[in-house]
């Protein structure tokens, strides 16, 4: 002993240390984000994919009743307002495939072939935004 | 007083190893979302390109010779099964496209088919549309109708 107690010194972190940690948080949230980007845009792309199998799926059903009408059938769900055929064609939840035709001696003419939304639009006016002067 | 080098030097070496388990981990995510984004992007495409055929076919009340030429594809012997039609002079459509999804005879990156499909309603016509990549996988497939005019 040579009676003079050494000082504590701490574990050096250097700058080395710290660059690295920087950079490997850095590393961590950009593959993060990369992540959540792409797992969206899958999402998204799933989505899509589902919305035009779901168009046509419906499309082909209205096709299908309309032959029939051209067969001289009227099939379930084809309702007669005046000399108006129309009926309705679920494509999803949010959406359904909307046909009216009329009968012109006997060509078909479609009035109507229009992809409307399944339920009543409600405006949301909570807000209070600007709608001009 | 004890020099600090090796210590500095172990520090070094550790940070080292530590920032290159980082960067491989990650380097995998990156690439697995760029592979997974090509991939959206792909499938995106297909349906694009399914719904043009669709909206061809649909024009054109089964045209399969317009469509092609429209789409720049070929015109092949429908392939018999028990769903697709009987009829062995129906024909089918065949487009192939390149990864950059212009459509070639030589590409083979996707195919599209157009197979007529036996319809049980007269006055009825039907085809099933499809998108495959190279490997076989199905991008979209879906079955699309017209009137057929007499």
């Amino acid at each position: 002993m040579n009676g003079k107690e050494r000082p504590f010194s701490p574990p050096a972190i250097g700058g080395s240390s710290l660059l690295v940690i920087f950079a490997v948080l850095c590393l961590t949230v950009f593959a993060l984000l990369s992540l959540s980007t792409v797992k969206a845009g899958t999402r998204l792309s799933e989505k899509r994919s589902e919305a035009v199998r779901a168009y046509y799926e419906a499309d082909s059903r209205a096709e299908e009743i309309l032959a029939r009408l051209r067969l001289g059938e009227l099939p379930e769900g084809v309702e007669l307002k005046g000399d108006i055929y129309a009926y309705e064609c679920s494509v999803s939840d949010a959406a359904s495939l909307a046909v009216e035709l009329r009968l012109n001696g006997e060509d078909w003419e479609v009035l109507r072939w229009q992809l409307i939304p399944a339920s009543e639009w409600e405006a949301d006016d909570s807000l209070p935004v600007w709608i001009g002067d | 007083m004890r020099s600090r080098s090796p210590l500095a030097l172990i520090e070094l070496l550790i940070m080292i190893m530590i920032f290159a388990l980082a960067a491989a981990l990650c380097l995998r995510a990156f690439v697995w979302a760029d592979l997974k984004s090509a991939s959206n992007a792909d499938a995106d495409m297909a349906a694009l390109h399914a719904q043009s055929a669709a909206e061809l076919l649909k024009g054109s009340e089964g045209d399969y010779s317009f469509a092609a030429m429209e789409l720049g594809g070929v015109l092949s012997a429908a392939q018999h099964g028990d769903k697709l039609a009987p009829a062995a002079e129906q024909e089918s459509l065949l487009v192939r496209y390149g990864s950059d999804w212009k459509s070639s005879p030589e590409a083979d990156a996707f195919t599209l088919s157009a197979v007529p499909l036996e319809t049980s309603v007269p006055g009825l016509e039907s085809a099933l549309i499809a998108v495959n990549d190279a490997s076989g996988a199905e991008l979209i497939s879906f079955t699309v109708s017209w009137q057929k005019e007499d």
